[in-house]
C-alpha cells in the first residue's frame, strides 16, 4: 500500500444492528472487531439514526479506539449519502439533520431533499455514497454528465473542502470500472477519494444473518431473495490487508480514509446535555425557591417549628442539590406533580427520590423517608456525576376514559416544548419470535414455524454456540415436526439464538422524558412517534443515561393499572359515602389488612398478589408493620433470589436460622452495619452500593455499579465492577472466601433488585390497596375488573376470588347501561358490557349512547336499531344474557337477536320476518350449561366455578379438594383436579414449573420438577383443567404439591364416562 | 458470441502470490493471463441443505474472475471457496 500503513486504514461507512434488519452486528461486536484488526478507529453510519451512537463510543472507548459519529442519510430520492461529524457543531448539524428529515417524513420514512441539508452542513463531512448515492447511481446508469453535475452539487452545499468521492470494491463484477470513473471524476472536480467497505457485520460469519435480515426486511424466504441479497464478497470489516489489496490501484483512497478519519474527532463529551433552567419568580434563584417550597412543605407535614432530625436532613438534602445544582431539576418534577394535582390526577413518586426529605416535602413521593430508614444518598451524592432522575407514577390510560397520564405527558412536551421529548425504547428480537422470523426465511411452512415458535424456549440455545449439541427437548421438538437436527433445525436453532437481543426496531419508552436547555433535536434526533402529538428520541433510556459528559437528566412519567384502580375505587367510594379517600396519609397500622396479608389472601393487591408472594413469602414472613411489607415486595425480586437471600431472610425471621454476615470474620465490621436490620443478607440495591463504599470504591465507580444493577442489569458490566471490588476488599483483608461470598451477593443483584425506598413506595400502594379491598370490597373488585387488563389473575380468577369475599357479582345487563363495570346500591357488582367477547370498544360506545338516551330501548329491535348492532354483536349480547330484560330465556335470546338485528338493518317488512323467524321454544340450559355459555361469552362465570359442575361425574375418583390440603398429613400422595390460574418457571428456579390450581373451594400450590415437566408437558403447557397426583408438602406454613403425573381432566372424566358406559347389563 | 458452459469445466490454474490467476491450461497448453478484466464473488446458497449435496464445490462462494488470455481470449473463470479448485465458466469471442 504505496504511502499508507495498512494498519492506518479505517472503515468509515458502517452500519450496525441498529440499522434495523440491515446490519446483523451491534455496536459492540464491531469495535472489538476493529480493534482486533488493529483499526485506530471506527464511524458508525446507521441508517438515518444515531441510535447506537451512545453504545458505539462506549465500545470504541473501551477497546481503545476512536468512534466517528456520522450516518447514512436517505433523501427524498432514495439516493444515500454518508454523511460524518467533523467536531461538536457537526454532530450538532447531524442531528438537526435527522430531526428535520424525520419531522418532515412520515413515521419510519424520513424526508429530506439534497436542497434541504443546506443549512445543517456546518461542521459536517459529505461522502458520496455507496451504490445508491447520488453520484455512482447516475454513474451506474451510465450518465457520466449527470454524475458530475451531482458532485458539483455536493460541493456547493458542503463546500468543496468537505466532500469526498467514496469508493467501495465488494467483489462486484463492475467495481473495476465504477472505481475508475470515480477516481476520474474526483480528479476533474480536484476532490480526494476515500476507501470504504460499506460494512454490515463485524466478521465474515455473520453473512448468514445479514441476509435472514435482509428476508425479515423484504418478507421472503431466502430462496426468494436472491436479488434483495448483499451481493460479492463478505460485507464485514475487512482485514488490513485485504484493503490493501482490494485498492492496491488507488493507494490515494487509502490515503483519503486515514485523512478524514483524523480530521472526524467527536467525542461524546461534544453533546451539551445541560437541563432547561426553571422560570422562578422575580428575585428568586432556583435555589432559594426550592429551598421556600420545601419548608412550606415540611410545616405541612412535620408541624412547626421543625423537630431538628428532620431540619437538618432537609438541611443537608438541599446542600446537596444546590453543589450538584439539581434545583431546576427538582423544581421541574414538582411543577409536575402540582399540575397533576390541579387535575385532580393521582400521583406518587417511586424509585430512588422515596429516600428524598425533599421530595417528600414537595409532595412528589408519599412515605416519609426518616421514620422508614430511607438513604438520600442512593438518591443523589456529593461527587455523583450521573443524572438525578424520578420516576412518577400516574394512573395508567384506559380506553373510554379521560386520559390522565397522557395529560401529564402533554403537559410537559407543551411546556417545554422543542426541549422535551420521549426516550426511546429499542425493541429486541426475544426467542419466540427470532424463531418465527426465522423460520419464515428458511422458507419453513407456517405450521411448522407456530409449533416450533411455541417450544422456543427449548430450541433456542442461550449462547449462539454451533457445536453446542441440541438438548434432548429440542431434538424431541425437531422429530415431531420431522426436521432432522443437522439440517434446517440446526440452523433454525444457531440463527435464532443470534437473532436474540438484536434490535428490531424503535419504539417509545413507558414514560421516560428528556429535557434540554439546548434545542433537542441539536441534542440527539428527534421523531414521530406512533401515537398522536409525541415525539421520541433515537436514544434508549441506557444511551440517555450515558450520553454526554454526565448523562441527560429525564423524568420518568409511568402509568399504573392499580393507581388507575384505586383512582376509580375513590371515585365509588366516595359516590357510596360522600367522602373521597386521599392517596397519601393513610397510617398502615391496620391489624385487620396484615391479618389478610398473612394468610396470603391478596389476589388483586398491588406487587404481593404473586403465586411466589401467596404461596411462599407472605405465609412466611408474617408481615405486620409497612416496613414488612417493604421487604415482602423486595424480597420476591431476582436480586435476592439468586443472591440467595431470600430463604435465609425468611428462616432467620422465623427464629430457624442463626443471622450470620457473609465475608467470614474479617469483613463483619464492614458488612454487619449495612446488613444489620435485614438480618445478614442483601435484600436491596441502596446495600450494594453502600458496601461498595464501604470496601473502599469511589463516587464513580459506586456509580457504574448502579447502572450495572439498575439500567442495563447487564453480566458483563458487573464483571467488571466485581474484579473492581475484588480488588477493594482485598486492601480490606477480607479473604479469598470471603469475597468471594459478597462478590457473589453483589453480582447476583444484576439480576434485579429493588431500591430500598423504591420498595417502600410499593409497599404503601400494596397496604393501601389491602385495605380497600378489606374495607370497601364491592368498589374495590369493581374498579379492579374495570382496570383490566392489569396484575396477575385473569378476570376470571378475580370474580371467584370476589365471590370468597361474599361480593356478589352479576352478569352483564343492559338495564346497567354501562360498558364499565358498576357499583349496585345493594354491594354487588353488575358486569360491564365491555366484558362481553365479540363486542368491541365501537360496539361498547354505540351501546352506551343507545342505552343512556331516554326512553329506554322498548325492544330487541329498538335497541338493535339505536346502537347499529350486526348480528354477532346483537348475538353475543344474547349469549352473555344481556338482553334478559327483554328475553329471559338465553337460548330463546340467541336464537332471535341476531335475527332481529338483521331484519332491523336490512328493513325487513313484518310479514317477510314472521316468514323468516317463526316462533320456536327452546329448552332452558341447564346450571352447567349456561357455565359454558357464560364461560365463552365472559371468559368467566359469574355463577360458579367448573369444578362445581364437574364434581360429579369425578365421584368416581378419590379427589382432594383445595381446603381439604390443611388437614391431609405430609408426605402423602393424593389427587386433585383444578382450573390451571398461573403457569410459571421462573430462571432462578432451574427448570421446576410452578402452578397454581383453582377449584370450587380454593387455590391449591403445584410444583413441577424439570423431569416431570419434560414428561407431561404438553398437559401442563396445553390444558386449562388438570388432574394431578402429588406428594403433599408443608413448609412454613405453606402447602404444596409436588407432582408425580400432571394429566388432562378430560381424561378422567372419560374414564368416568367409561365407567358408567362399560356395565354389562340396565339396571 | 459467448458460450456457456453448463457445468463449469473444471480448469488448471497456476496462481500470483496474492492469489490472483497468472496461467491457465486450456487447449492442452498452458496460456498466459494478461490482464484480469474484472472480478467478483458469488456468495454461496448457505441455506441450501447440505445434506443434500453434502460436499458439492459448485453449491461452495466462487471469486469469479474475467480474464483476457494471451492477449485475445477472454474467459470467465471462478474459484470454489471450499476446495480452491478452478473453472471455466464462460469462453468469450
Amino acid at each position: 500500500m504505496a504511502g499508507v500503513s495498512s494498519t492506518a486504514w479505517t472503515e468509515l461507512h458502517c452500519h450496525s444492528a441498529f440499522s434495523f434488519r440491515d446490519g446483523a452486528s451491534p455496536p459492540e461486536a464491531l469495535a472489538a472487531r476493529a480493534a482486533a484488526l488493529g483499526y485506530r478507529s471506527l464511524a458508525l453510519t446507521d441508517h438515518d439514526n444515531l441510535c447506537g451512537l451512545v453504545a458505539h463510543a462506549r465500545a470504541c472507548a473501551d477497546v481503545g479506539i476512536r468512534p466517528i459519529a456520522g450516518a447514512e442519510v436517505t433523501l427524498a430520492s432514495g439516493a444515500h449519502l454518508t454523511l460524518l461529524a467533523r467536531d461538536a457543531q457537526g454532530y450538532r448539524s447531524l442531528s438537526s439533520l435527522l430531526s428535520h428529515a424525520h419531522l418532515a417524513g412520515e413515521k419510519d420514512a424520513p424526508r429530506i431533499t439534497l436542497e434541504e441539508l443546506a443549512p445543517y452542513t456546518i461542521g459536517m463531512e459529505c461522502l458520496t455514497g455507496c451504490r445508491r448515492g447520488p453520484v455512482v447511481g447516475t454513474l451506474l446508469a451510465g450518465n457520466g454528465e449527470a454524475a458530475s453535475a451531482a458532485l458539483g452539487r455536493l460541493c456547493e452545499i458542503f463546500g468543496a473542502a468537505h466532500v469526498w468521492v467514496e469508493v467501495q470494491r465488494g467483489g462486484l463484477a463492475d467495481d473495476n470500472r465504477l472505481c475508475y470513473e470515480l477516481a476520474r471524476l474526483a480528479r476533474r472536480h480536484g476532490l480526494p477519494t476515500v476507501a470504504t467497505g460499506n460494512t454490515h457485520y463485524a466478521c465474515v460469519e455473520e453473512r448468514d444473518l445479514q441476509d435472514v435480515l435482509v428476508c425479515l426486511r423484504h418478507r421472503r424466504p431466502l430462496t426468494a431473495a436472491r436479488p434483495y441479497l448483499r451481493p460479492g464478497a463478505p460485507w464485514c470489516l475487512p482485514e488490513p490487508t485485504t484493503i490493501a489489496r482490494r485498492f492496491q490501484e488507488y493507494p490515494g483512497a487509502l490515503r483519503g480514509a486515514v485523512a478524514l478519519a483524523e480530521r472526524c474527532a467527536f467525542d461524546l463529551s461534544h453533546i451539551d446535555t445541560a437541563f432547561p433552567a426553571f422560570p422562578v419568580p422575580a428575585g428568586e434563584t432556583a435555589d432559594s425557591y426550592l429551598r421556600a417550597l420545601v419548608l412550606g412543605g415540611a410545616r405541612e407535614r412535620y408541624g412547626a417549628p421543625l423537630p431538628d432530625p428532620v431540619r437538618q436532613r432537609l438541611e443537608h438534602e438541599l446542600g446537596v442539590i444546590a453543589a450538584l445544582g439539581m434545583a431546576d431539576y427538582l423544581l421541574v418534577v414538582w411543577d409536575i406533580v402540582r399540575y397533576a394535582q390541579e387535575q385532580q390526577i393521582l400521583c406518587q413518586g417511586r424509585g430512588s427520590a422515596v429516600g428524598s426529605a425533599v421530595c417528600y416535602c414537595l409532595g412528589i413521593t408519599a412515605v416519609e423517608p426518616l421514620t422508614h430508614h430511607l438513604s438520600f444518598e442512593r438518591f443523589l451524592a456529593p461527587g455523583r456525576s450521573d443524572p438525578a432522575d424520578i420516576d412518577l407514577d400516574l394512573p395508567a390510560d384506559r380506553m373510554g376514559q379521560s386520559p390522565a397520564r397522557e395529560a401529564v405527558i402533554q403537559y410537559v412536551l407543551a411546556r417545554y416544548a422543542g426541549h422535551a421529548a420521549l426516550v426511546a425504547n429499542v425493541v429486541t428480537y426475544q426467542k419466540r419470535l427470532a424463531v418465527h422470523e426465522v423460520g419464515m426465511a428458511l422458507g419453513l411452512a407456517p405450521g411448522q414455524i407456530d409449533a416450533l415458535a411455541r417450544d422456543a424456549d427449548l430450541l433456542v440455545p442461550e449462547e449462539a454456540d454451533e457445536r453446542a449439541p441440541a438438548s434432548t427437548p429440542a431434538l424431541l421438538v425437531g422429530r415431531a415436526l420431522s426436521l432432522p437436527e443437522s439440517g434446517v433445525l440446526r440452523r433454525l436453532r444457531r440463527l435464532s439464538a443470534r437473532l436474540v437481543g438484536l434490535p428490531r426496531h424503535l419504539s417509545q419508552h413507558p414514560g421516560g422524558i428528556v429535557l434540554t436547555a439546548r434545542p433537542l433535536a441539536e441534542v440527539v434526533p428527534v421523531e414521530h412517534a406512533r401515537m398522536e402529538n409525541r415525539l421520541v428520541i433515537q436514544w434508549d433510556k441506557e444511551s440517555v443515561e450515558r450520553a454526554g459528559a454526565s448523562g441527560l437528566a429525564k423524568v420518568d412519567l409511568l402509568g399504573l393499572g392499580m393507581l388507575r384502580a384505586i383512582d376509580d375505587c375513590f371515585a365509588l367510594i366516595a359516590q357510596q359515602t360522600g367522602t373521597r379517600p386521599t392517596l397519601h396519609g393513610l397510617a398502615c397500622d391496620d391489624p385487620r389488612v396484615y391479618e389478610a396479608i398473612c394468610r396470603g389472601d391478596t389476589i388483586g393487591a398491588f406487587q404481593i398478589e404473586s403465586r411466589a408472594q401467596i404461596a411462599f413469602c407472605l405465609p412466611q414472613l408474617q408481615p405486620r408493620t409497612l416496613g414488612d411489607l417493604t421487604v415482602a415486595v423486595a424480597l420476591v425480586r431476582p436480586g435476592p433470589v439468586q443472591g440467595n437471600a431470600t430463604h435465609p431472610y425468611l428462616r432467620r425471621r422465623q427464629g430457624r436460622e442463626a443471622v450470620r454476615y457473609p465475608g467470614g470474620p474479617a469483613a463483619r465490621p464492614l458488612v454487619e452495619p449495612i446488613l444489620a436490620d435485614t438480618l445478614g443478607v442483601c435484600l436491596y440495591q441502596d446495600q450494594v452500593i453502600e458496601l461498595c463504599r464501604a470496601a473502599g470504591l469511589d463516587d464513580a465507580e459506586a456509580a457504574e455499579v448502579r447502572r450495572a444493577m439498575s439500567s442495563g442489569r447487564s453480566p458483563a458490566r458487573m464483571a467488571a465492577v466485581r474484579a473492581r471490588l475484588d480488588a477493594a476488599l482485598t486492601v480490606q483483608g477480607i479473604d479469598a472466601a470471603g469475597r468471594s461470598e459478597i462478590l457473589d451477593m453483589v453480582q447476583a443483584f444484576s439480576g434485579y433488585g429493588f431500591v430500598r425506598g423504591h420498595a417502600a413506595a410499593f409497599a404503601y400502594l400494596a397496604y393501601l390497596s389491602m385495605h380497600l379491598k378489606l374495607s370497601f370490597p364491592a368498589a374495590f373488585y369493581t374498579a379492579l375488573l374495570n382496570a383490566q387488563p392489569m396484575g396477575f389473575y385473569p378476570t376470571e380468577v378475580l370474580t371467584q376470588d370476589a365471590a370468597r369475599h361474599g361480593v356478589r357479582v352479576l352478569p352483564p345487563d343492559l338495564r346497567a347501561r354501562r360498558a364499565d363495570c358498576t357499583l349496585e346500591a345493594d354491594g354487588s357488582v353488575q358486569l360491564g358490557l365491555r366484558l362481553i367477547r365479540g363486542l368491541g370498544a365501537d360496539a361498547c360506545a354505540r351501546l352506551e349512547a343507545a342505552l343512556g338516551a331516554e326512553p329506554f330501548p322498548c325492544d330487541i329491535e329498538e335497541l338493535c336499531v339505536r346502537a347499529r348492532l350486526d348480528e354477532d354483536e346483537a348475538l353475543a349480547l344474547a349469549r352473555a344474557g344481556a338482553l334478559s330484560c327483554y328475553i329471559a330465556e338465553r337460548r330463546q335470546a340467541m336464537w332471535q337477536a341476531p335475527l332481529v338485528a338483521r331484519a332491523a338493518r336490512e328493513r325487513w317488512l313484518p310479514s317477510l320476518r314472521a316468514a323468516v323467524d317463526p316462533p320456536v321454544h327452546l329448552a332452558q340450559p341447564t346450571p352447567a350449561e349456561r357455565f359454558a355459555l357464560d364461560r365463552a361469552a365472559l371468559g368467566l362465570a359469574p355463577e360458579g366455578h367448573v369444578l362445581t359442575y364437574l364434581r360429579p361425574a369425578l365421584s368416581h375418583r378419590r379427589l382432594h379438594r383445595a381446603t381439604d390440603l390443611e388437614t391431609v398429613p405430609v408426605s402423602r400422595m393424593i389427587e386433585v383436579a383444578g382450573q390451571v390460574i398461573v403457569l410459571q418457571s421462573p430462571p432462578t428456579a432451574h427448570g421446576v414449573w410452578f402452578m397454581t390450581l383453582s377449584d370450587e373451594t380454593g387455590l391449591i400450590n403445584v410444583v413441577v420438577p424439570p423431569g416431570v415437566y419434560v414428561r407431561d408437558r404438553a398437559a401442563v403447557r396445553g390444558e386449562a383443567l388438570v388432574w394431578i397426583r402429588g406428594m403433599v408438602t408443608r413448609r412454613g406454613g405453606v402447602v404444596a404439591l409436588q407432582v408425580a403425573w400432571v394429566r388432562p381432566l378430560s381424561s378422567l372424566l372419560a374414564m368416568a364416562h367409561l365407567a358408567r358406559h362399560a356395565r354389562p347389563f340396565q339396571v | 458470441m459467448t458460450r456457456r458452459l453448463r457445468p463449469p469445466v473444471p480448469l488448471w490454474v497456476r496462481c500470483h502470490a496474492d492469489g490472483c490467476p497468472a496461467v491457465l491450461r486450456r487447449g492442452g497448453r498452458e496460456r498466459a493471463i494478461t490482464r484480469i478484466a474484472a472480478t467478483w464473488v458469488r456468495p454461496a446458497p448457505w441455506w441450501a441443505d447440505e445434506e443434500e449435496a453434502p460436499a458439492d464445490p459448485l453449491r461452495a462462494a466462487r471469486t469469479y474472475y474475467k480474464v483476457i488470455v494471451d492477449g485475445v481470449a477472454a474467459y470467465e473463470i471462478f474459484q470454489s471457496a471450499t476446495e480452491g479448485r478452478w473453472y471455466i465458466e464462460k469462453v468469450i469471442d
